[in-house]
């Protein structure tokens, strides 16, 4: 099974997808079993494939006690991209970044203080308005930087992001995934194959775009049914899906 | 006469489901009831297509809609209420698209500051977010109008987000505080203090002292004539915010229904706000903490 699971995104030619994990609980529980969920969650994250983790809780306790998760992942390297404040971790094809309520709030104001200084500090005052790429830049110069997450899971009692940096926040999908405690491997998958089937309406309509790019998301003109709904257009464009998703599950099915 | 009939009938249910809704709002009230309510209104074009309706109608029962949500979280209480009506990313519809939608809009504003409309029945006051600049001078100008007709009002607010987004609306407070420090410099310069220059140069030890902080960015937040949301309730089942009051949502309540917006009634705002309750404790401790 975690075999099948490994190849679930091997399917889909060059999508990279970011998951950020976010424990709004994660500071009530006694810490040594918190910390051994956080690690099976990443191994099982880093069987199904996924490249990118983000562990974000508001106190910041997963950022000051990193030591356990990188032992674990005993060939972590600190790349060349860490941030300022050494967020950013990579381990081979696993790369984890941690967050805390700081990295919101706070570092947009960092950041507005860099931009006064760039943009104003010689005396004169620049006219024209900041755009989002200078904002980003800032942001990365200050060491809060970082692409958008794709997916943004919540393990905790409640849906909410409890201070997630906004910018970061514009087009994620948020899953409320329940309790640490109470965590699958099951619901994990399942999450990850539901947002592989999003769409979203604010561009142009109908056309159904074929596999994406890095980053990008599937967009189609319909929402698939669940499974067991039999109307034309809609079985074969979910079987569209089954095939870059599955294709190599039926092929080691058939194969074993 | 068989009109006047179906009119009486039709007062009575009315009356009916008033007295029904006041019996459920007692008891709902009996926990702690959402100070502020927000709601991304997805599903109109989807609802047209479902119902084989004409292009535009979605929206117009979209609208049917929203009058009946303002009406039911003003009668439970709800003091603020804001509506995310038109995205930046929405001027990337198709032309014809954006035109009828901004037609509507228009249309509605106007509805909405006559005598009779429910906005004067509750006392509602209605405020404008966004980046008003990017629309139409006509839609600008009545949003002007409505701001202007009901700043008398002082029961209710209705936020408005128009021509908004999230990351602009951080960029605009970012803009806005650098505005006001170089101001602030500027006259302190001009009186021979020498506080900007030294701000700018930096202190004595080569660093810079920061000058802006997070109540100065929140000042100027296009939302900060409301308090922080309680529930952002997103229909259509669609789970991710669009660029909506990210900064503003960070201890509240994100519910997302399944039903397409012309879908929703009474029941999904029942449900929504006794999830509230019961995620109330857990939400305020971390208010507090933050």
């Amino acid at each position: 099974m975690e075999m099948k699971h490994r190849s679930f995104l091997n399917g889909l030619p060059g999508v990279e997808i970011w998951v950020f994990v976010h424990f709004g609980s994660f500071c009530i529980l006694p810490s040594p079993y918190g910390i051994s969920k956080v690690l099976e969650l990443l191994q099982w994250v880093a069987d199904i494939g996924v490249k990118s983790v983000c562990l974000y809780d508001p106190e910041g306790v997963l950022k000051k006690n990193k030591e356990p998760i990188m032992q674990r992942f005993s060939s972590a390297n600190l790349s060349e991209e860490a941030a300022v404040n050494g967020r950013l971790v990579t381990r081979r094809n696993l790369t984890l970044e941690f967050v805390s309520f700081e990295d919101g709030k706070e570092a947009v104001a960092k950041a507005a203080n860099y931009l006064f200084v760039k943009h104003y500090a010689n005396g004169t005052k620049e006219k024209s308005d900041f755009t989002e790429p200078q904002m980003a830049e800032a942001l990365g110069a200050i060491g809060s930087g970082g692409a958008d997450p794709d997916l943004l899971l919540i393990y905790g009692p409640t849906r909410c992001h409890l201070g997630f940096p906004a910018w970061r926040l514009r087009y994620t999908e948020i899953v409320h995934m329940g309790p640490l405690k109470s965590m699958s491997y099951g619901s994990l998958v399942k999450a990850i194959f539901k947002y592989t089937m999003v769409h979203q309406n604010y561009e142009t309509t109908d056309a159904l775009v074929a596999v994406p790019s890095c980053g990008q998301k599937f967009e189609t003109s319909f929402h698939p049914p669940p499974f067991g709904i039999k109307e034309n257009y809609h079985v074969i464009h979910l079987h569209f899906h089954l095939f870059t998703l599955f294709g190599e599950f039926n092929l080691m099915k058939n194969g074993s | 006469m068989t009109k006047k009939i179906g009119d009486q009938a039709g007062k009575m249910f009315e009356y009916f489901g008033s007295f029904l809704r006041k019996g459920i709002f007692s008891v709902l009230s009996v926990g702690p009831v959402p100070d502020h309510i927000a709601f991304i209104m997805d599903g109109n074009r989807r609802y047209a297509k479902k119902r084989n309706l004409l292009d535009g109608a979605g929206h117009r029962c979209g609208y049917l809609a929203l009058m009946n949500m303002l009406k039911y979280c003003y009668e439970l209480g709800v003091k603020y209420v804001t509506i995310y009506a038109f995205s930046i990313d929405n001027f990337r519809r198709r032309p014809e698209e954006v035109q009828s939608t901004m037609q509507l809009i228009l249309e509605k504003i106007e509805d909405l500051i006559k005598e009779e409309s429910m906005v004067n029945q509750y006392g509602v006051r209605i405020y404008f977010l966004g980046s008003l600049k990017l629309l139409s001078k006509p839609v600008r100008l009545a949003a002007e109008r409505a701001m202007v007709a009901t700043s008398g009002n002082s029961k209710s607010v209705l936020s408005i987000c128009l021509a908004y987004t999230s990351s602009d609306e951080i960029l605009h407070a970012v803009q806005e505080c650098c505005e006001e420090k170089w101001d602030e410099g500027s006259a302190l310069e001009s009186k021979g203090a020498g506080n900007g220059l030294v701000f700018l140069k930096g202190n004595k030890n080569g660093k810079t002292k920061p000058s802006i902080v997070v109540k100065d960015l929140e000042k100027h937040m296009y939302a900060a004539v409301t308090p922080d949301p309680d529930i952002i309730i997103r229909t259509s089942g669609e789970t991710r915010l669009s660029n909506f009051l990210l900064w503003q949502s960070a201890n509240c309540l994100l519910y997302a229904p399944a039903i397409l917006w012309p879908e929703i009634g009474l029941w999904h705002l029942v449900w929504a706000v006794l999830d509230f309750q019961r995620n109330f404790s857990y939400l305020k401790e971390k208010t507090k903490l933050s």
